[in-house]
């Protein structure tokens, strides 16, 4: 009875002991096999074709970054990735998937791969949403050509890629800091469809925030 | 299969078809993969196709009923309301007040991403209403209809 029962301890300690530890163990390997997984991938290339016939290369990991582009590759059910680089062009069929942006486009997410991807059960939104952009990010999206910044936004809103409309939206938001109505309207080319009289409306409405320019 | 576009077989003349948006998709995947599994792709983008044309839809009909004209490449106009949400879901709220008549598409959409409030120093935001300014703090809280419930933190 004795031994028996010390036994039992003993395997119930070992029990209660060796798991955790294992796990840790595991979930730091899983993570590296991951890395070292996305690492390889991103070594195969894939091809990207715009809505006007330009083709551009990308890194598979990075394509991924397109949640659209990764749910086209996962409906493959291609389990020899390799083969997906001997695979005709991706067609992106959006006329905002211009060569120019399809090109700044591939630039981003060659830049980004290796970010680590959005956890959507952790709910850093908020964090995110506050950060400013990286100096690389900043540079990235100064582009003086405002038809081409939109096309940029909306192909990438179109691919579904948050990071990178994350990055737009930030850079517009900081142009448009501190100016007037007018002056946004201006400078977005936003036609102002409001009659005089609603707008002075909404200008008498909104007066306590006027007045404290 | 009721694929409309398995009979062209030239990638081409897909590209000269703007919509659904999803059809290079269709043709694309099913490509090589064989009759059966194809046939649950299709129904699948079949669901992407339509929500596609829904949303499409209410876009072009807010286009023709406030603003008839074209507008160019340049022109934030050509963004629909989803992306123009997104857009303005980072302004403070001080600036959404502002641009609140920039336009209506703006005015429709830029309160709807304002959840949250926050006061600091007994203050709201970065503008200085005082919490204890009741008429100010209900004619803030009337026009902001999407509040989450409100924490206030000391």
């Amino acid at each position: 009875m004795n031994g028996e029962y010390s036994l039992d301890t003993t395997e119930g300690m070992a029990a209660s002991g060796d798991p955790p530890t294992n796990n840790a163990v595991d979930d730091y390997d899983a993570e590296e096999a991951l890395e070292r997984q996305r690492e390889e991938e991103n070594k195969i290339k894939i091809k990207l074709k715009s809505f006007e016939g330009g083709v551009y290369e990308c890194g598979l990991t990075a394509a991924k970054m397109s949640v659209m582009v990764a749910n086209m590759l996962d409906a493959l059910q291609e389990t020899d990735l390799t083969k997906i680089a001997t695979r005709e062009p991706i067609p992106l069929q959006n006329d905002a998937v211009t060569n120019k942006a399809l090109e700044k486009i591939v630039e981003w997410v060659d830049h980004h791969w290796d970010d680590p991807p959005i956890d959507p059960d952790f709910d850093d939104e908020k964090e995110r949403r506050n950060e400013e952009l990286s100096h690389w990010d900043k540079q990235f999206i100064d582009i003086a050509d405002q038809g081409e910044l939109f096309d940029i936004i909306a192909a990438a809103n179109f691919m579904d890629i948050k990071g990178l409309v994350e990055v737009g939206a930030k850079h517009i938001c900081n142009k448009i800091k501190g100016k007037s109505c007018t002056e946004v309207r201006e400078m977005l080319k936003i036609h102002n469809d409001f009659t005089p009289e609603e707008e002075a409306a909404i200008h008498k409405e909104n007066e306590w925030i006027y007045a404290k320019d | 299969m009721c694929n409309p576009f398995d009979s062209i077989d030239s990638i081409g003349s897909i590209d000269c078809i703007p919509f659904p948006i999803y059809l290079g998709f269709n043709w694309w995947t099913s490509r090589g993969i064989d009759s059966t599994s194809s046939i649950d792709y299709n129904t699948d983008s079949k669901a992407i196709i339509m929500s596609r044309n829904e949303t499409q839809n209410m876009r072009s009909r807010s286009n023709h009923t406030i603003r008839p004209q074209v507008r160019g490449k340049d022109s934030l106009d050509r963004f629909g309301d989803d992306l123009c949400r997104l857009l303005l879901s980072y302004l403070p709220l001080e600036d959404r007040f502002r641009y609140e008549c920039v336009s209506k598409q703006w005015q429709r959409l830029i309160y709807e991403t304002q959840t949250e409030l926050s006061f600091k120093y007994r203050s709201l935001d970065s503008f200085g209403v005082n919490i204890n300014d009741k008429e100010s703090v209900n004619e803030i809280l009337d026009i902001l209809d999407y509040l989450s419930p409100i924490n206030v933190l000391s």
